[in-house]
């Protein structure tokens, strides 16, 4: 009896153990849980308010690298010296490279952005006018500078390594593009 | 009872363990079916979702498609504005996309496809309404253009109606897992609790019982410990227990009393119980109680108390240790008030003192004057004698008939004195007992009776007794006695003829011998052929000077069988008469075997 009675007691220790246990372990579980669930929610809303932004300014900036490509493309219509115009290409294909890069990129991250080839020539007006040279010039720079702007956004907006590896390289060769327009520009102010 | 209930207790408890385990898989399972519905219904919504973002982006490109057509023909640049817009949007219902196919690569892989879709689509809606010159709608390239685009369009249509199908498909399925889901969850669940319902039932059911059972049984024990307190107050004895293991006392009501006290007027513990206990006895029992203590038990002990107004009360007590349901030693004794059992004891023993002198004297009385009466009763025969012999011719008839009579009185007279000898004899404390040869005392007993037997032509038969713890003297008179008795009161119409046989009976399996003091008895049988008796007077016959005849028809005394009834009485045996007129006469002793 005695025996008996030390078992019933150790039992009766046990199921309380194992009910302390199991409640504290379902509450714990069950705050975990609600902790993970909202946890998860908050990162999925991130995750996706991430994508919005990064898709808004992958936009931006395929934009603006359309737009520093149609501008290229008007001054090497209006840009009469060889070497300058060379260079005014160089900046306009480093900026269908980077298009090209973009739309792998904007495919793969499921953005839509518009095709390079979307850009239309606009049709200049005084082709001589050294003025409006200067002003697309300027406005090629600030353009340009506009996107590496973008890309320093960009770059802490997304996740992605590769992606901003790709940015990284996108930068230098923005920054290029950038000393090209100050080059061009420069060369422009001085011969005037 | 107790062992029902043991089993009704063993019953619950494995009730209990299955109740537990039961309540416990039906907990597991509920938690497991509630997590499940959460997370098909979380799928259901993740679907609906996917579903509500690819309608969206058909919408946006319809919005855009529309604010085109709208341009086209009013020329006004506020139409364009869903087309502007539209990829934002679009990028925005990717976005939300992109998170939501996150685990589905198939899906991703066609959300890729329609984003190139919809890159050309805008493209499109851009080179068509470029390629419009001057709102000529008729214009062949602009019409060429305008179809591809609705090309694209049904494409577009056709990718995402696949992928919402495809999503579509995927919510059936899960739609289906949810159902069945729901379906078994509320199933299992109710038959679980239907199981722990029935459990219950049963447990409750055999509760109920239990409870029934021990509301008897509590009744009864209550009638029981009041007939209990009310036997110890009349018999004058109270209970007590000591448990063992912890050295705890409990005196009942009537100890108390016992004591000269209320009841629960102490606390029960042994030095308060010490305090009662006479001077004189305290060690005695103190040594007992240590003893006790030591060995747990209790003999039989004898000691006093004095109460408080001095009265000095005399208690015997005894414990016997008994185990209980816990394995515990438990001592119960009892202790009884033997004041009135001593003063009648005492009482007794001193009447017993004065009946043994009585007796003494009594006997002493007997003898002697049974033997001083033999002496003027011989002279008295030695002078009717000389008066026979030497004046008989002088005596006239009736003086000679006279002197017949004194003659017959006085023959009688020594008999009975001899016989009342023979009968203070046998009281006598000279009472030495003896390994005996049964036989050799029948045969002298034969022998001291011989010319009857010669003279009335008796058969004696006997079996052959084995020896016995006797006093050989009074064995033989009891045979003499015995034997000339069936003579004495033979039948006229038969010689005599008597039959002794023995033999060793148990004493519970024979109802004459009453209060036996030994297990075993010889029994010797004496049967005769004589005139016998009515069975009425069984017992009469052995009462001294009782006769059952005349002492005209047989001549005695009447106190042969009285004294045959003392001897067996001597031997602490017993003897039974039984008779039938006409057929005779049968004599049973009983003699205990040491």
């Amino acid at each position: 009896m005695k025996y008996l009675k030390t078992r019933r007691f150790t039992i009766l220790i046990l199921l309380v153990i194992t009910t302390i246990s199991l409640s504290f372990n379902s509450c714990d579980e069950l705050i975990k849980n609600k902790d993970k669930e909202k946890q998860e929610q908050e990162q999925k809303n991130k995750s996706i308010t991430n994508n919005k932004n990064e898709a808004k300014l992958l936009l931006m900036l395929s934009k603006d690298n359309h737009e520093v490509i149609k501008l290229s493309k008007t001054l090497q219509q209006i840009i009469t010296k060889d070497s300058i115009a060379d260079l005014v290409k160089t900046i306009e294909k480093t900026h269908i490279n980077i298009a090209k890069e973009f739309s792998e990129v904007a495919s793969d991250k499921l953005i839509s952005i518009p095709n390079y080839t979307e850009v239309t020539m606009q049709q200049t007006i005084d082709h001589d006018n050294l003025n409006y040279k200067i002003q697309t010039l300027k406005k090629l720079r600030a353009k340009i500078d506009n996107q590496l702007y973008l890309l320093e956004k960009l770059s802490k907006t997304t996740n992605s390594k590769d992606f901003q590896n790709i940015l990284s390289e996108t930068d230098s060769k923005i920054n290029k593009s950038l000393n090209k327009a100050d080059n061009i520009l420069n060369n422009l102010n001085t011969n005037s | 009872m107790i062992k029902t209930l043991s089993n009704n207790i063993s019953f619950l408890r494995a009730m209990l363990y299955i109740s537990a385990l039961v309540i416990l898989v039906v907990g597991a399972l509920t938690y497991r079916s509630v997590t499940e519905v959460t997370k098909s219904s979380e799928m259901i919504t993740h679907t609906y979702k996917v579903n509500v973002e690819l309608e969206q982006i058909l919408s946006y490109l319809k919005d855009a498609e529309t604010g085109q057509r709208g341009y086209i023909i009013t020329n006004d640049s506020v139409f364009l504005e869903p087309y502007l817009s539209a990829r934002n949007r679009i990028n925005n219902s990717f976005a939300e996309l992109k998170v939501l196919t996150k685990n589905t690569p198939q899906l991703k892989s066609k959300l890729i496809d329609v984003n190139t879709l919809i890159n050309k689509r805008l493209i499109a809606f851009k080179t068509s309404y470029r390629s419009l010159p001057k709102k000529d709608i008729e214009d062949p390239n602009f019409k060429s253009n305008f179809r591809n685009g609705k090309t694209l369009m049904d494409s577009i249509r056709d990718q995402i109606k696949g992928v919402i199908k495809l999503q579509n498909n995927l919510l059936n399925k899960r739609s289906d897992e949810y159902r069945s889901d729901l379906m078994a969850t509320p199933l299992l669940l109710f038959s679980l609790l239907l199981c722990s319902l029935i459990l219950i039932y049963l447990a409750y059911n055999s509760i109920y019982k239990n409870i029934k059972r021990l509301k008897i049984a509590n009744e009864e024990l209550e009638i029981f410990k009041e007939s209990t307190n009310q036997s110890e107050i009349v018999s004058k004895h109270g209970s007590w227990t000591w448990d063992q293991n912890n050295d705890v006392f409990t005196f009942s009501d009537n100890l108390y009393r016992l004591l000269g006290e209320q009841p629960q007027s102490f606390e029960p513990t042994i030095q308060n119980f010490m305090q009662y206990v006479h001077p004189e006895d305290v060690e005695q029992l103190s040594q007992q109680v240590e003893n006790m203590k030591k060995n747990v038990e209790l003999p039989y002990i004898y000691y006093r108390v004095v109460h408080k107004n001095g009265n000095i009360k005399h208690l015997k007590a005894y414990g016997k240790s008994i185990i209980n349901d816990e394995e515990e030693t438990v001592l119960l004794g009892t202790t009884a008030d033997i004041t009135d059992e001593i003063i009648s004891f005492r009482a007794l023993e001193e009447r017993n003192l004065e009946l043994e002198r009585n007796n003494q004297e009594l006997s002493s009385f007997n003898y002697v004057a049974s033997h001083d009466l033999q002496e003027p009763l011989r002279k008295i025969q030695t002078f009717l004698s000389r008066l026979e012999d030497e004046e008989a011719e002088k005596l006239s008839d009736r003086g000679t008939r006279y002197i017949d009579r004194i003659q017959n009185a006085a023959t009688r007279m020594r008999l009975l004195i001899d016989d009342l000898l023979q009968f203070s004899r046998s009281n006598k404390a000279d009472k030495v007992f003896e390994e005996s040869n049964i036989n050799l005392l029948l045969e002298a007993a034969k022998q001291d009776l011989a010319e009857v037997i010669s003279a009335e032509d008796a058969v004696i038969t006997s079996d052959a007794f084995p020896s016995m713890t006797v006093i050989p003297f009074q064995i033989q008179q009891l045979f003499v006695n015995l034997l000339g008795n069936a003579i004495k009161y033979k039948s006229e119409k038969r010689s005599p003829v008597i039959n002794i046989t023995h033999q060793v009976i148990e004493a519970d399996n024979d109802p004459q011998i009453t209060k036996p003091t030994k297990p075993f008895y010889h029994k010797i049988t004496f049967t005769d052929n004589g005139i016998g008796f009515d069975n009425e007077y069984a017992d009469q016959i052995f009462v001294l000077f009782s006769r059952l005849h005349n002492k005209d028809e047989y001549s005695g005394t009447g106190i042969g069988l009285s004294i045959c009834k003392k001897i067996i009485e001597n031997h602490k045996g017993h003897i039974i008469a039984k008779g039938k007129p006409s057929i005779g006469a049968t004599f049973i002793i009983y003699l205990p075997i040491d």
